[in-house]
């Protein structure tokens, strides 16, 4: 029998095989339980017009009570949004994919968030720490404990 | 393939029943309800039919074992994020449970009907499976449970505590009254111990421990919230009756030996340091206190429960060994074989389309989004309750790096 966060994720997968994702956002891989990857663009009217990302997710045995690790791709010529709460190595500073999460939130509910937290940015600019932060960076943002207003424990 | 048709046909049946989801049904246009009523009777967080539901004091509902674990986690609703919840809120839901027990019932019996009424499409398979009733939730034995109840006696042969003697015997039957015949191996057994007997597939003939036993007759169905401020006090605290919630334990308070003594008391193995007897222990508190959760005759047995636990342990260990997140290829690779057989299932019915299901919108509770007409100059709002947008203190940059 297959463990509840694999079985969550097929469930997952397959509305997301059957009924399609939201508009301007794409899936690219999910060819197992650890690593997913979606394309995500702005639709409409917006900074980032005309270009297209990429999400990767990353999951351990305990989602969805514990939060997928998820990143801008920034490999293979690919580049992370200048955005200021997206780091220049893909990593995101966004609640919910830390003590925000919740479990009843998913995989395509996070791309939503994240694909309105483009289309409302005013300004495109990196974190003002940005270079300090990626120079030491860990591999997996989930590592990483972002300070967000006013919300951290 | 080169799986014979047998295991194949197993595998196919095991997947429709895996991804069994709302989308099984037809849309709101082709059937109105449907899916929303699939999508009500599924717990937000495993998305799987309720299993034991549970309500917290803001009314949203989960299986019992999820919302334990998520409020292991955090201590609040995962739903509307009401703060300061913890298991002494939650309250039995039986209402919401024999819904679901009846759903699961109709459910392959309604698809069956849609599909001969060629409402759905012939490639959807998880209709086919489903008068087999292999979609039936996570309680494999409540099947065969209701066959191998003895039609006289009437009563189930129930993993439930309490359950068993729950009516008066048949008269007329041969036993003597303290006695009944096993409704599976038709040896004479003893009342009080024939729950003991079945869990041990028909082995045990003698009662190991006569208080719990008796316990199992007399003990009231308790309250999941109660018991759960007491701290267990050493070993008669935690002599656990069947039927009765186990009560929360602060290990900290406990030396090495009285955690072993709690797991002895348990049944259960004492092997591994400290941290692992803990997070056994934990554990089985969790699964036992959600178990009677549950209405007795959808209860598992103690054996069964034992079994999920080593199961979850097992997990625990594969992931513990490689950091998983990390470790992608490694754990492609162990995973792929099941991944492949979950998702051949699910390959696409039909184009993927850009337009979003009201299953999704459900899913997501409040998830609310536009078609690509209408432009997205409104940001999307998602899940009322959680922050708009993430945010970034602006003032305030300072990262610490684990
Ligand atoms: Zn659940
Ligand atoms: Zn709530
Ligand atoms: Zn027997």
């Amino acid at each position: 029998m297959a463990s509840i966060s694999a079985r969550r994720l097929a469930k997952e997968l397959h509305e997301i095989q059957t009924e399609g994702c939201p508009v301007g956002i794409n899936l690219l891989q999910a060819d197992d339980f650890a690593a997913w990857q979606f394309t995500i663009e702005v639709m409409g009217e917006s900074l980032y017009q005309g270009e297209v990302f990429t999400l990767l997710f990353r999951f351990d045995k305990h989602y969805p009570i514990s939060s997928p690790a998820v990143q801008f791709v920034v490999t293979d010529g690919k580049t992370s949004p200048v955005h200021p709460h997206v780091y220049s190595n893909g990593h995101i500073c966004a609640s919910i994919l830390g003590n925000e999460w919740s479990p009843v939130l998913s995989v395509i509910a996070v791309c939503l968030t994240l694909q309105s937290m483009l289309a409302s940015c005013k300004k495109k600019e990196r974190p003002p720490d940005n270079d300090r932060y990626v120079r030491h960076a860990p591999d997996n943002p989930k590592k990483t404990q972002f300070h967000y207003d006013g919300n951290s424990p | 393939m080169q799986m014979s048709t047998g295991s194949k046909k197993r595998t196919i049946e095991q997947l429709a029943a895996t991804v069994s989801d709302s989308t099984d049904f037809p849309d709101i246009d082709t059937a109105p309800g449907l899916r929303t009523l699939d999508t009500a009777l599924r717990c937000p967080i495993c998305c799987e039919l309720f299993s034991g539901p549970v309500t917290l004091r803001c009314g949203h509902c989960f299986c019992s074992l999820c919302i334990r674990g998520s409020l292991a986690q955090k201590q609040e609703c995962p739903s509307c994020r009401k703060g300061e919840e913890n298991e002494g809120h939650l309250r039995v839901n039986p209402v919401v449970e024999e819904a679901v027990e009846a759903w699961s019932k109709a459910r392959p019996f309604i698809l069956q009907l849609l599909h001969r009424g060629g409402r759905l499409s012939g490639s959807n398979s998880s209709s086919e499976s489903g008068p087999s009733n292999k979609r039936k939730r996570s309680n494999p034995d409540s099947d065969s449970d209701i066959e191998l109840v003895a039609p006289p006696s009437g009563h189930k042969t129930g993993i439930g505590s309490g359950t068993v003697f729950s009516k008066p015997q048949e008269p007329m039957l041969a036993a003597s009254p303290a006695e009944t015949p096993c409704p599976v191996c038709g040896k004479t057994v003893k009342h009080e111990i024939i729950n003991q007997h079945l869990d041990s597939g028909c082995k045990t003939f003698h009662l190991n421990n006569s208080k719990t036993a008796w316990s199992k007759i007399m003990g009231p169905r308790v309250d999941p919230g109660k018991n759960k401020q007491t701290q267990a006090k050493g070993k008669e605290r935690s002599l656990s009756v069947e039927g009765e919630a186990l009560p929360k334990v602060s290990y900290d308070t406990l030396k090495d030996k009285q955690i072993k003594q709690l797991l002895q008391d348990q049944g259960l193995a004492t092997l591994g340091n400290r941290a692992l007897c803990i997070a056994r222990h934990q554990k089985w508190v969790m699964l036992w206190n959600s178990n009677l959760d549950k209405a007795p005759k959808n209860r598992k047995s103690k054996s069964q429960l034992r079994s999920d636990l080593d199961q979850w342990l097992q997990e625990k260990h594969e992931s513990k060994s490689k950091v998983v997140v990390e470790d992608t290829f490694g754990h492609q690779k162990k995973y792929e074989s099941e991944f492949k057989r979950l998702t051949e299932e699910a390959r696409p019915k039909k184009a993927v389309s850009s337009q979003l299901s009201d299953s999704r919108e459900a899913t997501s509770s409040e998830a609310k989004y536009t078609d690509a007409t209408s432009s997205t100059s409104s940001p999307v709002k998602l899940l009322s309750q959680s922050p708009q947008s993430p945010h970034h203190d602006g003032d305030n940059n300072e990262i610490e790096v684990l």
